[in-house]
């Protein structure tokens, strides 16, 4: 089963991609900050991270580095998912370290697609 | 050559006026001996005038001239004037001078004084101008010593054998002998000097110098003549001397004086002074071009003329100020201030003033720069800084501004898409439809925003074009699948007819598809519904590629053909709600085509259909490319 961890501070969406998750048969968890994020990442090994960038507390950018640097979890992908979407946006997310970039509003068809291959 | 003609002119006239004299005397004079000692006394008196006028000459011009050289000699004059002066007191025929008088006194104040004039002028020579500046107080004590001791020297004389001393004696000869001797080399050290150093003044000195050599050597046999060459000899030096040490410094000033003129003519800054009246009593070029007034017009005028009404009382305050202040803190400072114009115009300028005084009144000097041109580049900077910040601030605004929209907009998105695609929703046809309009209408909204931003960054210059060769043909077949599904919705035919020569185009890629997109997509949802038919034709003509997008729709009446591409405006407010969009794609797309160095073009009939033509230079970089070809 692949496990999802998402963190993301709006409840709407929160559930949102919950629901998504769920309906494509991944075992998802949600956490709405940056530290809790961690504890989790310590406690559950996980097989993809959805990171929002605009966190209370740490942001995405911060929460992903440390994630990164830490040997234990740096294998993990981990996608940011933001309505940071101007020109450049997702070029400035990758060269943050980011796995992946998805911006919001999602489009249904292709976030399910790109989820696919993180598939266990 | 020309100088020893001189000299011996001159010491020849004086033989001959001597050999008149002499001659007159023996004539005319009952008393030849009396006659004779008038005209030695005369002419001693006159050497001793000549001795002093270059003491107090050379003493007083001291404090101009700092001519070292100069006071040494003057002062040595001085004691010069003093010895020879007591010389005449000491001649027999005179009242007793302190001591019972005698030839032998008046001897040994002669020798004394030529011997002070010799080490004086061999001391001399080795002073030159422009050694340290010394204080004249010093040479005070310098000169009484000197003078007590010569005095005492000579009156203390029947100490010494006397009768060895006379002139006549082979002593006399011996010490005359020696003493022109010292005159010579001195002499000779001036002439190299003059050599040198190419000193005017320095000639005179050795005419005066030789003149006295010639007095020594003829001083027994011919004493009349002596005396007259010692006076010629002391005015010769006394001119020397005037020249180094009043006519140079002085012409120097002169000269500074004019440079300084010239100066001050020339440059751009207006130089005004006034007195403490505030008169204006100088007045240059610079000045008339930058007010207007000639000098004559303004010449003991107010200078308050020359300031606008509301500096006038300021400026009476500050001047009574700065007269009441011993050291007024206003000078040397930069004072940024308006000046009026003969013509009444005004204009910023910069001021810095200072300040002089002679014996009884104070005078204020300006130099002032017209600083329009400054201001004007200041107000220039400070409002690009505010552009600046401005636009900083709009960006900023519109990324926040996009982040918060489109984060409501990714759940009423989201869900609206969730609730349509569950099978388990069971909804009825109804429910589905709204559903439906929530989501077009969020997704509306989502290209809104997306076309604002857009907008707002093509209006802020911060669109990039990255310019690649773009494959036509393959471009052409992607724009149409991705509005296949909705002309198939819409039952609008589309066709494309390619021009084969057009193969590719240098431009970006994206903004190019974006520009065809909203063409394409405009003309598919302004066609007649079933049976429109949409074309786009690619053409190459010269350098030029056109896409032209073809329709057969509603067609745009001709007075709204230009209203087409200004923001915010569909052709009429009634056709947005028909239509949908808010006709920002249109001038996003014009806009994009110019950033290409291309344009849009539009022909339209009311009721027969449009046709959007965009065109492009094909390839842009030409001269680039072949600047390149030739680099290599």
């Amino acid at each position: 089963m692949t496990k999802v961890l998402v963190v993301e501070d709006s409840p709407f969406n929160m559930e949102l991609v919950l629901e998504v998750l769920d309906d494509m048969g991944f075992i998802a968890a949600g956490v709405t900050n940056g530290a809790d994020a961690i504890k989790n990442t310590e406690n559950e090994v996980y097989d993809l991270i959805l990171m929002d960038i605009e966190l209370p507390g740490m942001d995405g950018v911060v929460i992903q580095k440390i994630l990164k640097n830490n040997i234990k979890y740096k294998n993990i992908p981990i996608i940011a998912l933001t309505a940071y979407a101007m020109k450049g946006d997702k070029e400035r997310f990758i060269a943050e370290g980011f796995d992946d970039y998805i911006s919001k509003p999602i489009n249904m068809d292709d976030f399910t697609h790109r989820l696919e291959k993180y598939r266990k | 050559m020309k100088h020893i003609m001189k000299l011996s002119a001159i010491v020849l006239s004086v033989f001959i006026i001597e050999f008149f004299i002499e001659r007159s005397i023996d004539i005319f004079s009952t008393d030849p001996v009396s006659f004779e000692r008038t005209i030695e006394i005369l002419s001693e008196f006159f050497s001793i005038f000549v001795a002093f006028s270059i003491f107090s000459m050379t003493w007083h011009a001291y404090s101009n001239s700092k001519d070292n050289h100069s006071l040494f000699l003057g002062a040595a004059f001085s004691v010069i004037g003093l010895t020879t002066l007591f010389h005449l007191l000491s001649y027999p025929f005179m009242p007793d001078f302190v001591t019972s008088n005698s030839l032998n006194k008046a001897d040994f104040f002669f020798i004394e004084s030529r011997i002070l004039l010799s080490l004086s002028f061999l001391t001399s020579s080795y002073i030159y101008k422009d050694t340290v500046s010394i204080k004249r107080f010093f040479l005070i004590p310098l000169i009484i010593v000197t003078s007590v001791i010569s005095i005492f020297v000579s009156l203390s004389e029947p100490i010494f054998p006397v009768s060895s001393f006379r002139l006549v004696d082979p002593a006399g000869t011996v010490l005359i002998f020696f003493i022109s001797v010292i005159l010579l080399f001195s002499t000779y050290r001036y002439i190299i000097r003059l050599r040198e150093t190419g000193q005017n003044n320095l000639e005179l000195l050795i005419y005066g110098m030789i003149i006295l050599i010639f007095s020594n050597i003829v001083y027994r046999s011919y004493e009349l003549s002596a005396h007259f060459l010692i006076i010629i000899g002391f005015f010769f030096i006394y001119m020397s001397l005037y020249k180094s040490s009043v006519e140079l410094p002085y012409s120097k000033l002169a000269l500074a004086e004019d440079r300084f003129h010239s100066l001050r003519q020339s440059i751009n800054d207006a130089m005004i002074s006034i007195d403490m009246n505030g008169k204006i009593i100088f007045w240059n070029n610079g000045s008339q071009k930058m007010f207007g007034y000639r000098e004559n017009e303004v010449m003991g005028k107010d200078i308050t003329i020359l300031m606008p009404e509301r500096y006038r009382e300021f400026h009476k305050e500050g001047m009574s100020r700065l007269l009441s202040k011993r050291d007024p803190d206003i000078i040397e400072k930069t004072i940024e201030m308006h000046g009026l114009r003969k013509d009444g115009s005004e204009f910023p300028l910069e001021l810095s003033l200072s300040t002089w005084k002679d014996v009884e009144s104070r005078f204020f000097g300006s130099i002032i720069r017209d600083i329009t041109e400054r201001k004007h580049i200041e107000e220039i900077h400070i409002e690009n800084e505010r552009l600046i910040y401005a636009n900083k601030a709009k960006s900023d605004f519109l990324t926040i501004m996009s982040h918060e929209l489109r984060t409501p907009l990714n759940s009423i998105i989201g869900f609206s898409e969730l609730l349509k695609k569950k099978k388990n929703a069971s909804l009825t046809v109804k429910q589905e439809r709204y559903v439906d309009n929530v989501l077009t209408n969020g997704i509306n909204l989502l290209s809104l925003i997306d076309d604002i931003l857009d907008l707002s960054f093509i209006e802020a210059g911060k669109i990039k074009i990255n310019k690649e060769t773009m494959p036509v043909q393959k471009t052409i077949h992607e724009i149409i699948n991705l509005v296949e599904y909705k002309a198939l919705e819409q039952k609008v035919i589309l066709k494309a007819e390619c021009d084969p020569e057009l193969e590719t185009v240098e431009a970006d890629i994206q903004r190019i598809k974006q520009i065809l997109l909203n063409l394409l997509n405009n003309a598919v949802k302004f066609s007649k519904k079933e049976g429109g038919i949409v074309t786009i034709i690619t053409k190459k003509e010269d350098n030029k590629a056109l896409f032209s997008i073809v329709d057969t729709g509603i067609g745009i009446k001709d007075e709204d053909l230009v209203k087409l591409f200004n923001t915010f405006s569909q052709v009429d407010s009634g056709s947005s709600r028909k239509y949908g969009g808010t006709g920002l794609g249109l001038v996003i797309s014009k806009h994009l085509a110019q950033l290409h160095g291309g344009q849009i073009v539009v022909k339209s009939k009311l009721g027969e259909g449009s046709a959007f033509t965009l065109i492009l230079p094909i390839n842009q970089n030409k001269m680039t490319t072949s600047q390149k070809a030739l680099e290599m």
